[in-house]
């Protein structure tokens, strides 16, 4: 077992793995540098330095190859800032921990990649297909309190249905033809400018699903499947995400704290005391996914009601110096 | 303008931090395993700390060229191999490396470096003393005369490359052979 795993790991595309792995751990440390010494709050260049980590690796590396062949060679392994294999060629009883571990870890992330990302996408991808929503859901215009809140906004909306339901109910569906859909109950428990501000958000994730960099992105993260440095960043991006879209949605509305309200009335309801037995029985991991929402609608509702000074130099400044640090580091990163 | 230019000097601290964490990290292997990858200072602790007896060493020399090496770089895995470095001696001598031995279990091993044929003028195989050898004559990056001598010694491969003629390259290469 140990000697395929060996050879797979000194071969070319053996190589590619353990230094994308290495090249995207890099630079996440880069990437988290840049964001403390700037203190940067905008949620676009955040979005974009925590791209890095996950383009970074799947280009170095045949990017270095292609401008130096003599990367790999035995003088270039002795002047490297550090290199893998030392640490994969350790052995301990005839058992190499560290290939081993890597090995265990790249196993569970592609299992997290296949059935936290790749099934649910292509499943809802095919009922988006064959979803018959818009069939029973009424136009925006239809609905006063619908209407009244979207006549306000200053952008030809996509697509907005309301959909009979009870509970609290907002997302849209992107691509080319997306659309917005909301729930029959939202108009009832939202203000107009609430409401107003929950579309504008969903709008904006609209408007932004038709930019093919974050597609193109998603492919290069794809790619990565076995890397849990990309699918950590990944999912740091896709939280700024919210963000990059909660700002859109103010520059539509103009009202940051429509928005912040409306967040606090569809995710952040008071939460009733929970019996001590009914608590041990609860899973842990979903406790866990709960209070991590929780977390990210509060750090939304935080940005929101504080704001931030818009940095136009730091926009173009902080991302290029990170790629240039994590380019610079990287080249010695064997 | 003042904050991001004490940004960029907090940004200079945090990396050279992470450069130092790193070049430790690549270290610590060093300490816990003795047959990684790595430079000797001399033939005989590095024969000792790897148990490799089967080495061969040459006692003819290009002029310039003596023993010791001026460099030995050696590893026990993921397969044995060893590297020895002579640099040229004597004063007015630019000490750049001008010949070097590699032997190694695998046969694909090449240190790459400086030193190497990048253009082949002529390849061809050479009887040394009983042993099927390649014999390579070329040119080096700077167009200086290149040569090399690569055949198989029980369980190694063994090359002699050098900045010189074939003649000198087989000289030494048969000195190795006793």
């Amino acid at each position: 077992m140990t000697v395929p795993l060996t050879s797979f790991l000194h071969s070319y595309p053996g190589l590619f793995v353990t230094q994308a792995f290495f090249h995207s751990l890099v630079a996440s440390f880069v990437s988290e540098i840049a964001l403390r010494a700037w203190a940067v709050k905008d949620p676009a260049i955040r979005q974009k330095i925590f791209l890095v980590p996950i383009v970074a690796p799947v280009v170095l590396f045949p990017l270095f190859r292609l401008t130096n062949p003599d990367r790999g060679s035995t003088y270039f392994r002795l002047e490297a800032v550090f290199e893998s294999e030392r640490w994969l060629d350790v052995e301990i009883g005839g058992v190499r921990p560290v290939m081993a571990g890597l090995v265990l870890v790249f196993g569970i992330t592609s299992l997290v990649f296949l059935f936290q990302e790749l099934i649910p996408i292509v499943r809802n991808y095919v009922e988006s297909r064959r979803s018959e929503i818009a069939a029973h859901a009424r136009d925006w215009a239809e609905v006063p309190t619908v209407r009244a809140a979207m006549e306000a906004l200053p952008v030809d909306p996509p697509r907005v249905f309301v959909v009979e339901d009870g509970g609290f109910l907002i997302f849209s569906t992107t691509g080319r033809s997306g659309a917005v859909y909301l729930s029959s109950a939202l108009p009832e428990t939202l203000s107009t400018e609430e409401l107003r501000s929950a579309v504008a958000h969903e709008i904006a994730h609209v408007i932004r699903s038709r930019h093919p960099l974050l597609v193109a992105v998603y492919m290069l993260r794809a790619l990565l499947f076995f890397n849990p440095i990309a699918l950590m960043e990944f999912r740091r991006a896709v939280q700024e995400e919210e963000k990059v879209c909660d700002e859109l949605a103010v520059s539509l509305t103009g009202d940051r704290g429509a928005l912040a309200g409306a967040l606090r009335k569809l995710y952040l309801p008071t939460e009733e005391p929970v019996p001590d037995g009914a608590r041990k029985g609860r899973k842990t991991a979903e406790e866990i996914e709960e209070h991590s929402h929780r977390l990210n609608i509060e750090s939304r509702i935080s940005m929101l009601e504080s704001g931030y000074e818009p940095d136009a130099v730091g926009k173009w400044l902080v991302p290029a110096a990170v790629v240039a640090a994590t380019v610079a580091i990287n080249y010695l990163v064997l | 303008m003042r904050n991001k230019a004490l940004g960029f000097l907090a940004f200079a601290v945090g990396l050279a931090v992470l450069v130092i964490a790193l070049k430790t990290l690549n270290w610590l292997p060093l300490v816990a395993q003795k047959d990684l990858l790595r430079r000797y200072g001399d033939f005989e602790e590095m024969r000792s700390e790897l148990g490799i007896r089967q080495l061969l060493v040459p006692s003819y020399f290009p002029e310039d060229f003596r023993w010791p090496p001026t460099g030995i770089i050696a590893q026990g895995k993921p397969y044995p191999a060893v590297i020895l470095e002579f640099g040229r001696s004597g004063e007015g001598k630019t000490r750049e490396i001008g010949l070097v031995i590699f032997q190694a279990t695998a046969d694909d091993f090449s240190p790459g470096g400086t030193l190497e044929i990048s253009r082949t003028l002529e390849k061809m195989a050479y009887p040394l003393k009983g042993r099927d050898a390649v014999l390579e004559v070329g040119t080096g990056p700077g167009g200086e005369s290149c040569a090399s001598i690569s055949w198989r010694e029980k369980e190694f491969r063994v090359t002699v490359l050098a900045r010189s003629t074939p003649f000198e390259v087989i000289k030494v290469a048969e000195s190795m052979l006793r």
